[in-house]
């Protein structure tokens, strides 16, 4: 294509790999031992599932109704209703909520070094962990059949080693 | 509780030949240690406390990265543990000293990278709705008569787009790369990402990987944020799930 010789002599660096950027592949990837206990990750494991639920459910077919609905009355007002516009869609729906739960681990990931000391599971991280549990529940028995495939073999395990942890 | 008072945290497994301890404090600021069978060492560090928490995330990481600097390395799950030493070689080194060799080798002088899109929701949506009239006719539709199902169907009409628009995204990654990637992953991705394609490549190779990452770029600049991650231990391609022999843990 004509793009790749303009782009001919540029050379991309990868961003060194900070914590930020491998979170995921972090909490997600690398061999399984079967069987094997995976201990309970206070307030890290349940965020991350909870932030990576977002499956073909009704909620998403409303949020992207929505969205284009609004995108609607912005094509006849134009470039001024842009802004606001963009404002009203990372504040509200299911996308500022899985947004804030991820921000949630990273705070927790990245927070300040007082974070660091071993009573650091404050009666905040515990409510957190446990109300988004909640919602993970919520959301998976209501999205049907999507959900599995969305999903995938991680949460598998991801569910073994909970039970395992509570019920030793 | 009836927790073991001592268990054996695993970060992950190499040559036993390659292993150089990382210089670094392990989960819980213990000491780790390689403990070798046959050809291969796993990297581990004793643990008492049941529960991780993000310091230790950062821990998993820092030997891992380590590790991998001089070392072909197949990191383990995060929050893998195990009840001793013993059973590290029993049950994970002895079982499946083979499968792990044949890894090990495979991944030899090999690094994952990353290559990550976004979309902004707002251009994509206007472009999915301009490519399609019938979409415009569905909002037309969900507009006048308000009704949940004409909603509904919208909105399932536009995330098919979505999806058809990401394959296609995709496919520009996967063409870049192709030739010099040894291989390819597409890693699960949720809206507004567009796609995350993890790749292995020999770690001399990255001037090429960068001038093809940077064609990609300029190619979906107008719809896609791209970033481009790593190198990291192969993550990605040492998912396997390896047996353990008999299980010790009562």
């Amino acid at each position: 294509m004509a793009v790749a010789s303009r782009t001919g002599g540029y050379i991309e660096r990868p961003k060194p790999s900070g914590l930020a950027d491998v979170l995921e592949i972090l909490l997600d990837k690398g061999l399984v031992i079967d069987l094997y206990l995976r201990v309970s990750l206070v307030g890290i494991e349940l965020l991350t599932v909870d932030a990576r639920i977002v499956v073909a459910s009704v909620d998403t077919y409303l949020r992207f109704a929505e969205a284009v609905g609004r995108l609607n009355i912005e094509e006849t007002g134009d470039a001024e209703g842009l802004p606001q516009l963009i404002e009203d869609m990372t504040s509200g729906g299911a996308k500022s909520k899985t947004q804030g739960a991820l921000e949630g681990v990273k705070e927790k990931l990245f927070g300040s070094d007082d974070d660091d000391d071993d009573d650091d599971s404050s009666s905040g991280q515990r409510g957190r962990s446990s109300s988004s549990g909640s919602r993970s529940r919520a959301a998976r028995s209501s999205s049907g059949s999507g959900s599995g495939s969305s999903s995938g073999s991680g949460s598998g395990s991801r569910s073994r080693s909970r039970s395992r942890s509570s019920s030793s | 509780m009836t927790q073991p008072p001592h268990a054996v945290y695993v970060y992950g497994v190499t040559a036993a030949t390659a292993a150089e301890i990382p210089p670094v404090d392990g989960v819980g600021a213990a000491p780790v240690r390689a403990l070798t069978h046959s050809g291969l060492a796993a990297l581990v560090s004793p643990v008492s406390k049941t529960e991780l928490r993000a310091k230790d995330v950062r821990a998993h990481w820092r030997v891992l990265e380590h590790a991998f600097e001089h070392a072909t390395v197949l990191p383990v799950r995060f929050g893998t543990l195990m009840e001793s030493d013993d059973e590290v070689r029993a049950r994970l080194l002895e079982p499946n000293e083979e499968r792990i060799s044949e890894l090990l080798q495979a991944m030899s002088g090999l690094i994952q990278l990353n290559v990550k899109g976004r979309y902004d929701e707002t251009s994509l949506l206007r472009g999915i709705l301009r490519e399609h009239p019938t979409l415009a006719r569905l909002r037309e539709r969900a507009e006048r008569s308000g009704t949940m199902a004409d909603q509904i169907a919208l909105g399932q009409h536009v995330e098919r787009e979505i999806e058809r628009r990401r394959a296609r995204d995709t496919e520009v990654v996967r063409l870049a790369l192709d030739g010099v990637a040894v291989s390819m992953r597409e890693e699960q991705v949720r809206h507004p990402d567009a796609f995350n394609v993890a790749f292995l490549v020999a770690r001399d190779r990255m001037d090429d990987v960068g001038r093809r990452v940077g064609t990609v770029r300029a190619q979906l600049k107008d719809s896609v944020e791209i970033s481009y991650v790593g190198p990291v231990p192969p993550f990605s391609f040492a998912e396997a799930e390896l047996a353990p022999g008999e299980r010790v843990w009562a």
